[in-house]
């Protein structure tokens, strides 16, 4: 567990860390959360929210949705996107004439990137799962 | 007993219509097929006997995880059989017989056959397979050399599975807290599939 002097140290660094200053660091950054929209909180995403709000319901029985029953609907409908996104990409890159080590290459590589995401989302669904 | 005929022996279980609009289409690539993943997801769900939202939520959770392993151990099979190919495709050629032009003869006009006939014919394969070995090249040689040439992409796979494996762990203790009756169902259910997901992955589906 962290002592107290160590947490006020991580709060002192983490108001240091301000993300990219120049403007064309700020640019990138701000396209990284277009180019999959996987960067994007989905509780955020319009496209989710029905989705989000009939499984928070369903997870509380229609009764009051409370914050972490949000919060694993949210993680839930993430995995679930992401699932489709790791079959679209199985599609894309190895399901096609290319060799095999070719197409091995490029889908290992995409889900390199994608693996940090699911991660997240799992994470955060076993933290709500616990606290509800 | 193969996971598609232990399917067809069980009832079939689904989430209600509400979750399962929310749970959507299942992620399926290439030429998995809709009912084999349901009945997949029938055969955890009817072990388990879900009663609440959060025992489907996990169940459909296992059961996407027992599906990705499952679907990296073919594809590793299938990386193992390309370099395999790849090994006989150039020891085949020591089985050319004696003389400088036989021997370019049979590189150039019969060496690609017989490597079709030791893909495709069993019977053929047997023989190649034994003449082979009789030049010093056994069968397991075959698959060594097959394995060291896949090694990166077999271990990427490899770490890969161990991922799912460690998740799908995770959220059995997760339904372990959430429900014990849940755990011990979800605990039984998944030692069959992970059996059945080593016979699908070595039959190559």
């Amino acid at each position: 567990m962290s002592s107290d002097r160590q947490i006020a140290a991580n709060r002192i660094n983490a108001k240091k860390s301000t993300g990219p200053r120049s403007k064309a660091g700020r640019e990138v950054s701000r396209r990284n959360a277009r180019r999959h929209g996987l960067a994007i909180d989905i509780g955020n995403d319009p496209v989710f929210h029905d989705d989000i709000e009939k499984l928070a319901r369903a997870l509380s029985g229609d009764a009051h949705v409370s914050e972490h029953v949000r919060e694993t609907a949210e993680a839930e409908i993430d995995l679930l996107r992401i699932r489709k996104i790791r079959a679209w990409l199985y599609d894309t890159h190895y399901f096609t004439d290319a060799a095999l080590p070719n197409r091995l290459t490029e889908l290992n590589e995409s889900f390199a990137k994608l693996e940090r995401y699911e991660r997240r989302a799992f994470s955060r669904r076993k933290r709500a799962l616990r606290a509800m | 007993m193969s996971m598609s005929s232990a399917v067809s022996e069980v009832s079939v279980f689904k989430p209600t219509n509400e979750l399962s609009e929310v749970f959507g289409e299942p992620a399926l690539v290439g030429l998995e097929k809709r009912e084999v993943y349901d009945g997949f997801l029938s055969l955890i769900a009817s072990a388990i006997k879900p009663t609440d939202p959060i025992g489907w939520l996990l169940t459909k959770d296992v059961t996407d995880l027992s599906w990705d392993i499952r679907r990296e151990r073919i594809i590793k099979v299938e990386i193992i059989k390309y370099y395999q190919k790849e090994v006989v495709a150039e020891l085949i050629k020591s089985l050319a017989p004696p003389g400088q032009f036989m021997t370019a003869m049979y590189r150039i006009f019969q060496a690609d056959d017989d490597l079709t006939l030791w893909e495709t014919d069993p019977e053929a394969r047997v023989k190649i397979d034994e003449a082979l070995a009789a030049k010093g090249h056994s069968t397991s040689a075959v698959l060594a050399r097959a394995y060291m040439r896949g090694a990166t992409q077999i271990d990427t796979i490899d770490k890969r599975i161990a991922v799912y494996e460690r998740r799908r762990d995770t959220t059995l203790s997760e339904a372990g807290l959430w429900n014990d009756r849940l755990r011990q169902q979800l605990d039984q259910a998944t030692t069959a599939i992970i059996e059945g997901e080593f016979t699908e992955a070595a039959e190559g589906d």
